[in-house]
């Protein structure tokens, strides 16, 4: 997503859903990772603020800026 | 490591708020604006001795070098850290996961996470060989 381009690229369409975290968000997990450190040993731990897609944003994107652009792009490129 | 950035200063302020002590690994050649509050140690991120040193006595290291730097030489740095932490009697490892779905089979097939994946390899070895263990932080892309 580029703010100043006012685009978005949909990869693969755009409607896969994925995760998405904030600074704030990583930084507190860290913070209680290292206070937790037996349970969090050895391990992935996943952390996320949002599930969303693309398509999501994009409809976001069009809401609040003008002239708003979608392009279609492959992943495999 | 990586305490300027995005994340670096981000995750930085939160442990200092948590309370706990840190020190920061820093480049040699570059310069720095941290706390006070903070231990500052320069190091040779090509050396492993110079590496080992700065983390004795450290029980964790979080990582948090860029993942454009992952994709070059910089790759070499993480590794190298993993093994001087190893070496160095660090209990818990944090890589710059983040951004990654590790667990996926599918997104590990990307170029970009073949590297993460020699990452995750090197841990898994260092495990088993000194015991340091480490934590993977999944968390998709950063909103900010």
């Amino acid at each position: 997503m580029d703010l100043k381009e006012k685009s978005i690229s949909l990869f693969d369409g755009g409607e896969c859903l994925f995760s998405a975290t904030s600074l704030a968000t990583i930084s507190k997990a860290v913070a209680s990772i290292l206070t937790h450190l037996e349970q969090m040993k050895d391990r992935a731990v996943y952390v996320q603020d949002t599930a969303t897609t693309l398509k999501k944003l994009a409809a976001m994107g069009k809401k609040v800026v003008r002239r708003w652009m979608d392009r279609e792009c492959c992943a495999c490129q | 490591m990586q305490a300027t950035g995005n994340l670096g200063p981000a995750i930085l302020n939160q442990l200092l708020v948590a309370g706990f002590k840190v020190t920061v690994l820093t480049r040699k050649s570059s310069t720095h604006n941290l706390p006070s509050s903070i231990t500052a140690i320069p190091v040779n991120y090509d050396s492993l001795d110079s590496l080992t040193n700065a983390l004795h006595g450290q029980e964790a290291v979080v990582s948090t070098i860029a993942s454009a730097a992952i994709a070059s030489a910089a790759i070499a740095t993480q590794l190298l850290l993993v093994e001087a932490a190893a070496k160095a009697h660090v209990r818990r490892f944090i890589p710059s996961e983040f951004s990654s779905d590790r667990q996926n089979k599918k997104a590990r097939a990307f170029p970009i996470y073949k590297d993460k994946a020699a990452v995750q390899a090197a841990l898994e070895n260092a495990a088993a060989s000194s015991g340091m263990t480490y934590t993977l932080i999944c968390t998709g892309p950063f909103l900010d």
